[in-house]
């Protein structure tokens, strides 16, 4: 085995400077940092975001969602080029539900942005394989702030459209792109309407050759029914277009919308806002998260919920009294209730 | 004459006994550079040899000049490098194009390389009805198991499709393409993909011809004549031979039934064969000489299922490329065969033979069902975009390596009967192996130079357009691809124009959702390690696996991807051909802890000392630990060593565990 030099950031400022001057293996290596499991790491990455967070903020975060074989990669690879040829730095980042789990994983194949993949003023990082669709969150949200800090000046946040992770994906985006497909016969394709109230722009993609008529039937069926959904900010009509990754066609007009939705934001005052409400909801989801993992492992509570399941198990009790009743036994809950 | 022949006898036309002709003997050759392989070829045809089987070096399968950045570490080293028609007329200097029957494995550029063997014709004076010869042309297994496509699906079948109605009566003794299933049984297929997929590829060609409507049923019956096959032959060679049965009798069926083809001699399965490689072993190569001669067996013995024309790997082809000696012994065992043993005097000895029958019956039967769910599909094109194929043959393989790493499948001196005495074979001053002679590639970017310098560059601009409108219109892009060829246009400016009209195409890569058999304490150990190397990182650890260069032979890579996923890796597969740099670049953005690289086309080592010159730049040399796996010849293991390489493995290292674990070591070695 060869000696060689470490080139690792391994302090604190070394991370903080790299990531700040923009140095690609600095920003690689904090992105390995923050999704790190290990207690001192995350120590370590608490502290490095913090200090980062002054120089954050300042880039378009856009989520970018669709059903698997809706042609996510080659759109974002089109949109992504042309956004370079602007002069923008793009950084992608995704979230695969499919890699939360405990064994090994493929992660997402690079090579389906091929251009963009290859080009040094873009930065594409798969999705984490951490133990939850939590931990995959903070991990991104975290991972969003690197590298606003290293100048990226718009982060593209990629996920497959089935599970939850549409939701955790809006709730760390300014605006929101669902794409659909115009070929599959039944206009909302099985998307849950969950996913349609989400979405600030729609783009029925693959509009090319002969699919080309059927995205337009599609697009005009949607927009339909995007009217009878309540919209997210009153200012803000969701709008339904027409693309094709493959050939480039209607990248630009969907680019100008998602860009129109931010401008609006602004404009009205609700972008700060939605940042911050983003920010004080994650609050509580990691409260709720850490109180229902501390409940969990509790000993007295554990031994209490094992005997009022099997209550439940003999119908000797409802849902609802054991669940007063395993409250009840925690202090703080109980003396309330108690009073 | 006036006796009746015995059934033993073989009559002709004219009913007299005679002996059968033998099938064409083939050497696949070429390398170095155009002098070098005409030398080569010449001297093969004076051994004997009947046909020509040219090997094209990567960049010229591939579609870049050899003077392109991602060409240069390949340039001659699987096969000739041609970079115009200048190359052309050296590589057949003194060799007759009119009496040669010349078989071309090219796909990606079939439609250029065709274009300058007319072109060379025409500025020789040989009119192009006398050419005969085959251009391999067959995509769909390019994307399945070889990847060399340029273009999408769409895009290469319709150059197929042109190259068809071009030849049918402009050269009438062309094959277009050959149907391979060849680099399936490769990839890991059984007897029955490689008949249901290689069958479903034909249909689904002479259904685009049929479409496309340019020829009436007389032509088309002659277009179906005109389709050859190009299949494996592997050690099971009793099931190969029933395997061939099946072929000719699924192809008399489907060419009458599905296409109304009433003349008999259209419906004839024609077909070419390489034995196996895949089988071939590293350890105690001299082996595989009698693997080699036990597969010959199962495509000659059967006059029925006879092959036209074979080639033969060398023993000692899991160690490096062959040598022309290696070639010529290989050789030597097709001519004892055909001269000296009794094979061709007798007819099919195996009809009638109840066991024979059955075994082809059941073989016919599941292919059967397997041609109608890729039917069902939509064909090949829709069967390839879905990774439908692609994924059937991973899990093939995979299975293959479960099976051979548990002892379930025998492969003698690899998991039975390893010690053996040491072989005489490798003892000579080159280790028994091939060296190529790295002054070729210069000679060869000389002559590039040279032409690029002498042409008339208005003829060149002109031609190319011509090229990119025909592409563009859907007008016939062949005429355009020869006058490109006789105005000198390079490899890399015909596939370029092209690239600019159709776009480059990236297959599935077919590893999503596969998953390996295999259990075990070796696995649960595995797991615990990397369980705790987890705990040590604070992330599981990550593994890019990638293929630098050309290269697009990518079952290795792909087995290994999945076994490193199996035992609990992230891994990232970026797939085949990629540059050095891009495999540096995703190494670094994706921050992984090694870069696994396979390499079979005798690169390994321009490209190690480029990944690890990389890795210097970035400041993660050291961090990113590297291992290489390839066709590697000891010495320049030694090479890569030297470079900084942790670990080579080569097709002696077939126990996926084995490897699983030196890659573990590596890691854990470098955070100790």
């Amino acid at each position: 085995m060869t000696a060689t030099r470490r080139v690792r950031p391994t302090t604190l400022e070394e991370f903080r400077a790299g990531v700040l001057a923009g140095e690609r293996p600095a920003v690689a290596r904090a992105i390995t940092l923050v999704e790190s499991q290990r207690a001192d790491h995350q120590r370590l990455a608490q502290e490095l975001v913090t200090q980062l967070l002054p120089h954050s903020g300042r880039a378009h975060r856009v989520g970018i969602t669709g059903v698997p074989g809706a042609g996510k990669s080659t759109f974002i690879d089109e949109l992504g080029t042309r956004l370079l040829e602007r002069g923008k730095r793009v950084a992608v980042l995704a979230v695969d539900p499919s890699s939360v789990r405990s064994g090994g994983s493929i992660l997402g194949d690079k090579t389906r942005m091929e251009r963009l993949a290859s080009d040094p003023r873009a930065y594409i990082r798969p999705s984490p394989t951490a133990g939850s669709l939590g931990g995959v969150a903070r991990a991104t949200r975290q991972g969003i702030i690197v590298v606003e800090a290293a100048g990226f000046d718009v982060v593209l946040v990629e996920t497959v459209g089935v599970g939850q992770s549409e939701t955790t994906v809006a709730q760390m985006v300014d605006t929101f792109l669902l794409l659909m497909l115009g070929r599959t016969g039944d206009s909302l394709q099985g998307i849950k309407r969950g996913v349609l109230e989400l979405a600030d722009v729609i783009a029925v993609n693959k509009a090319d050759g002969h699919g080309a008529s059927e995205a337009s039937r599609a697009a005009s069926e949607l927009a339909s029914a995007v009217r009878l959904l309540e919209p997210q900010s009153p200012h803000w009509r969701p709008p339904v277009l027409t693309c094709s990754g493959l050939e480039g066609s209607g990248i630009d007009d969907v680019w100008v919308q998602v860009e129109a939705h931010r401008h609006t934001l602004e404009q009205r005052g609700e972008l700060e806002d939605k940042r911050v409400r983003q920010e004080v909801d994650w609050m509580w989801a990691l409260v709720k998260e850490r109180i229902e993992s501390e409940l969990r492992h509790h000993p007295a509570l554990r031994a209490r919920a094992e005997q009022l399941t099997q209550k439940l198990r003999a119908h000797a009790t409802t849902a609802s009294r054991a669940a007063d009743e395993l409250l009840a036994s925690l202090d703080w809950f109980g003396n309330d209730r108690d009073s | 004459m006036n006796t009746r022949p015995l059934p033993h006898q073989i009559q002709d036309a004219s009913g007299d006994v005679v002996r059968d002709r033998p099938w064409i003997f083939r050497t696949y050759a070429g390398h170095s550079s155009a002098r070098a392989s005409n030398q080569l070829f010449r001297s093969n045809l004076e051994q004997g040899q009947t046909g020509l089987s040219i090997a094209f070096d990567l960049p010229t399968q591939c579609g870049y000049d050899s003077d392109d950045p991602i060409a240069r570490p390949e340039v001659g080293k699987v096969g000739v490098p041609i970079n115009s028609l200048d190359d052309f007329h050296v590589l057949f200097e003194g060799i007759p194009l009119e009496k040669m029957n010349t078989s071309m494995t090219i796909n990606g550029t079939a439609m250029w390389l065709l274009a300058l063997y007319v072109a060379l014709a025409r500025e020789r004076g040989v009119s192009i009805d006398q050419l005969a010869g085959t251009t391999q042309n067959d995509l769909v297994k390019e994307y399945l198991a070889r990847g060399t496509y340029i273009f999408p699906p769409q895009e290469s079948l319709r150059i197929i499709a042109e190259m068809y109605e071009y030849c049918l009566d402009e050269i009438p003794k062309w094959n277009a393409s050959n149907i391979c299933s060849y680099h399936l049984q490769e990839a890991g297929a059984t007897p029955v993909q490689e008949l249901a997929f290689a069958l479903a590829n034909a249909v689904s060609l002479l259904d685009l011809l049929q479409a496309r409507g340019r020829f009436d049923h007389e032509q088309f019956e002659r277009a179906v004549g005109r389709i050859s096959f190009f299949v494996n032959a592997g050690i099971r060679f009793v099931e190969e031979m029933c395997k061939m049965r099946a072929f000719s009798e699924l192809w008399n069926e489907i060419t009458r039934d599905r296409y109304g083809v009433q003349n008999e001699r259209f419906r004839r399965f024609r077909y070419g064969v390489q034995v196996n490689s895949l089988g071939l072993t590293e350890g105690q190569p001299e082996n595989n000489a009698w693997r080699i001669l036990i597969e010959t067996l199962g495509i000659t013995l059967s006059r029925n299922a006879r092959c036209r024309a074979l080639q033969l790997p060398a023993w000692n082809e899991a160690l490096s490329l062959p040598r022309p000696w290696d070639q010529q012994w290989s050789l030597r065992l097709q001519q004892i065969l055909a001269y000296e043993t009794d094979l061709l005097e007798y007819p099919d000895l195996f009809d009638g033979s109840p066991v024979v029958q059955s075994k082809v019956a059941e073989l016919k039967q599941i292919a059967r069902a397997e041609i109608e769910r890729i039917l069902e599909l939509g064909g090949v094109i829709p069967a390839i975009e879905s990774g439908y194929m692609k994924s059937a043959l991973v899990k093939s393989m995979s299975e293959r390596m479960s099976a051979i790493n548990d002892g379930a499948q025998i492969v003698v001196g690899v998991n039975r009967w390893t010690e053996g005495l040491p072989s005489p074979l490798l003892a000579g001053d080159d280790g028994g192996v091939f060296k190529a002679d790295p002054a070729a590639a210069s000679e060869t970017l000389e002559n590039l130079a040279r032409t690029r310098k002498a042409r008339d560059p208005e003829r060149v601009k002109r031609s190319l357009e011509q090229l990119k409108e025909a592409a563009r219109k859907g007008t016939p892009m062949f005429e355009a691809s020869v006058e490109c060829a006789l105005a000198r246009v390079t490899t890399g400016e015909w596939a370029n124009a092209l690239r600019e009209v159709f776009g480059e195409y990236r297959p599935p890569t077919g590893i999503d959702g596969q998953r390996l058999s295999l259990g075990g304490d070796r696995v649960e150990q595995l797991r615990a390690r990397i369980a705790s190397l987890t705990d040590t990182l604070g992330h599981r650890p990550r593994i890019l696996v990638g293929k630098p260069g050309l290269d697009g032979h990518s079952n290795g890579a792909e087995v290994i991807a999945v076994s490193a996923r199996h035992v609990g890796f992230d891994v990232i597969y970026s797939g085949i051909r990629l540059t050095a740099d891009a495999i540096v670049r995703a190494a670094v953005e994706e921050d992984v802890d090694l870069i696994g690289a396979s390499v079979l086309s005798g690169s390994h080592v321009e490209l190690a000392h480029q990944i690890m010159t990389g890795l210097e730049s970035s400041g993660a040399k050291g961090r990113i630990r590297v291992v290489f796996g390839g066709i590697i010849p000891k010495q320049d293991a030694e090479k890569l060593i030297q470079l900084g390489v942790d670990r080579i493995f080569t097709p002696s290292d077939y126990e996926l565990m084995d490897i699983m674990e030196s890659i573990v070591d590596v890691i854990e070695a470098a955070h100790a």
